[in-house]
């Protein structure tokens, strides 16, 4: 009992300050005051696309909506050797002349192969990567191209939402991509960004031109991109009125293969790029981000591990009542009166501990909130955060468990595009 | 190429989460409090219960066979309830709670001789169950099985049929160790049915048959 009040100890005070942390960071004044540019940089969109017929025109066109001038960006398809319809599909548009589309071909080499085959073919001074299932909001390139005045910012990102949030595995998603949409900001503002999104991020030309483009031997090359910026110096920015929507997985195992993906190459990066670890050199990224985001991984394990051990050993008790004294236990349970229902919810709320788990959903909301209200996101959130408060920990702890498992215990390997990692 | 750390914003950030956190260990402690508080009024109800038990057990003499203590059973069960739940919340040795167990086995002790003298006196023929246990590591998993064959017994018989008493064999409560010397209760968890030592774990089916033996 005395150590999981401790590790409850533990948790809530890493929690609040993280959160106050995070609000001193945010500083709403500046959220929805994207820099005007000063001019308006020709930008090359590449597209990668596997297999995408069913979507490419969707994001092709959402696209061809940008509100930037026609003349001065160009679309860039990368079919990455699919087996069905997608070069159809998308040649469809190259007549189309401003702004221009251009639809390449190549053998199957994964997604970062075609980035970078896209950014071979590009012109532009900007570049931008968009995930063939993904669809950005008219506004969102306008709202990103003012933060490249400042000649450090080699990379922005936008904000990442939703498409699809009707079940309960999308909504979690939601929740969960809200309080990233936050997060970025965040870390943004303390020059702590160390995870640039796949779908729609926009990037300086000249930084792949001097120190190479997306490392095609990565799983995750978008989290190892974001650690190279960094670990060069340069600044990633982002906007957080920009908002792209990406379609999230709705199965619980498609869902589950993303987050052992994501969590592996999130480890492989880490420690490809530990030197970002100096707090003299880096700043907040090496002496609290990076080292919170460790944390919050070990806290979430932990206390699942020990919810789980006490639910086992209720269940445990359950049984050898049970083996006891047979199917009469049964009755047992049916006799449950209301006095003992009022009884044990009274004695549980009135846990000591009860204060720290309502300042830790209070915290929640409000970075929910904050991030909604940032985002211009209208639809209504209440079943997501619902869903995100009682069981985000769970699927968290969850899916760490599992990438650890099934990477460092049985060595599996993950298929990610044509390469086993 | 350095990045500036704001000193100002880590001490801010320091300060208000350890301010927040010592609020939230003060709310705490003032709900431990304050659960404590009620266990106390819970205790003096206790002690008004004791004291109409002892004015009922003096009407007997006078009036046997009328009274009714159905009522008492109730309360019975229902503090039983709030020990085992203040067992789990402040731990089984807080003192608070030893002493409120104590109470509470007095009063239980107190209706076990009333009924025990209903029995005789009045010819009733429900069967009288005194339980002993113990929460040490060594005896605690057996004697929680026989709790659960008792409580299964006490549903399906229901209180008018069955009185179960449930006695601390390691409670520092001089009755206690009075009605141990008496049955010889030699080892835990033990049960006297009516008078008649049985010691170890009994089984579901071997009460149910001494208790179909009674009738």
């Amino acid at each position: 009992m005395l150590g999981t009040t401790l590790l409850v100890y533990a948790i809530a005070y890493f929690g609040f300050f993280m959160a106050f942390f995070f609000i001193l960071s945010y500083e709403p004044k500046l959220v929805g005051k994207d820099p005007k540019p000063k001019r308006f940089p020709y930008v090359s969109i590449i597209i990668p696309a596997y297999n995408e017929e069913k979507v490419i025109g969707k994001t092709i066109n959402s696209v061809l909506k940008l509100d930037y001038p026609k003349d001065k960006y160009e679309i860039i398809v990368v079919d990455d050797g699919s087996t069905d319809k997608t070069f159809k599909v998308a040649k469809r548009f190259t007549r189309i002349k401003k702004p221009k589309v251009k639809v390449f071909k190549k053998p199957n080499g994964g997604v970062a192969s075609a980035k970078n085959y896209g950014i071979k073919k590009a012109k532009g001074e900007i570049i931008v990567t968009l995930d063939a299932d993904s669809f950005a909001s008219e506004k969102a390139l306008k709202k990103m191209v003012g933060y490249f005045d400042d000649k450090r910012v080699m990379a922005v990102t936008a904000s990442l939402n939703v498409y699809n949030t009707k079940s309960f595995l999308e909504k979690l998603q939601w929740a969960e991509y809200m309080t990233g949409i936050f997060l970025r900001k965040v870390f943004a503002n303390v020059d702590a960004v160390h995870v640039i999104p796949g779908p729609f991020s926009a990037f300086r030309k000249e930084f792949f031109e001097r120190y190479g483009g997306f490392d095609e031997n990565n799983v995750t090359e978008d989290t190892e991109i974001a650690m190279r910026i960094q670990s060069k110096g340069y600044k990633i920015e982002n906007s957080i009125t920009a908002s792209i929507y990406t379609v999230v997985p709705n199965r619980f195992v498609d869902l589950l293969k993303q987050r052992i993906r994501w969590y592996y190459g999130f480890v492989k990066n880490s420690l490809k790029y530990k030197r970002l670890l100096s707090p003299r050199k880096y700043g907040d990224l090496g002496l609290l981000i990076l080292p919170s985001a460790f944390l919050s991984v070990l806290f979430a394990i932990v206390s699942s591990l020990i919810f789980f051990r006490s639910l086992f050993q209720g269940i445990a008790a359950s049984i050898k009542r049970f083996q006891t004294v047979g199917y009469a236990a049964l009755n047992q349970i049916f006799k449950i009166k209301l006095e003992y229902i009022k009884e044990g919810l009274f004695q549980y709320l009135t846990n000591p501990l009860i204060f720290f788990i309502i300042i830790g959903v209070f915290f929640c909301l409000l970075w929910i909130i904050r991030a909604k209200q940032g985002a211009e996101e209208k639809r209504s959130m209440k079943s997501a955060f619902l869903y995100f408060f009682l069981t985000y920990g769970f699927f968290y702890a969850f899916w760490w468990i599992t990438m650890f498992i099934y990477k460092f215990v049985l060595r599996k390997k993950i298929k990610w595009g044509p390469r086993y990692y | 190429m350095k990045r500036k750390i704001v000193k100002e914003k880590y001490i801010a950030v320091f300060a208000l989460a350890t301010l927040l956190f010592i609020v939230g260990i003060l709310v705490g402690h003032w709900i431990s409090e304050w659960k404590i508080k009620k266990t106390l009024e819970v205790e003096k109800k206790l002690r008004f219960d004791l004291l109409s038990l002892e004015l009922e057990t003096e009407m007997l003499e006078n009036y046997p066979c009328t009274i009714e203590a159905m009522m008492l059973e109730e309360e019975l069960g229902n503090i039983a309830r709030k020990v085992s739940f203040l067992e789990e919340q402040l731990g089984k040795r807080n003192p608070k709670v030893l002493e409120l167990k104590k109470y509470y086995s007095l009063l239980e002790i107190r209706h076990y001789l009333l009924m025990k003298e209903r029995k005789e006196r009045c010819n009733e023929n429900y069967t009288l169950i005194l339980f002993f246990y113990s929460n040490l590591p060594e005896n605690i998993e057996v004697s929680e099985k026989q709790g659960y064959v008792l409580d299964y017994l006490r549903d399906k018989y229901t209180t008018k049929k069955v009185k179960i008493y449930s006695l601390d064999y390691d409670l520092d409560l001089g009755i206690i160790k009075e009605l141990i010397r008496i049955h010889n209760i030699s080892e835990v968890p033990s049960l006297v049915i009516d008078g008649n030592l049985y010691v170890g774990f009994q089984s579901k089916e071997k009460l149910e048959r001494i208790l179909k033996g009674n009738k």
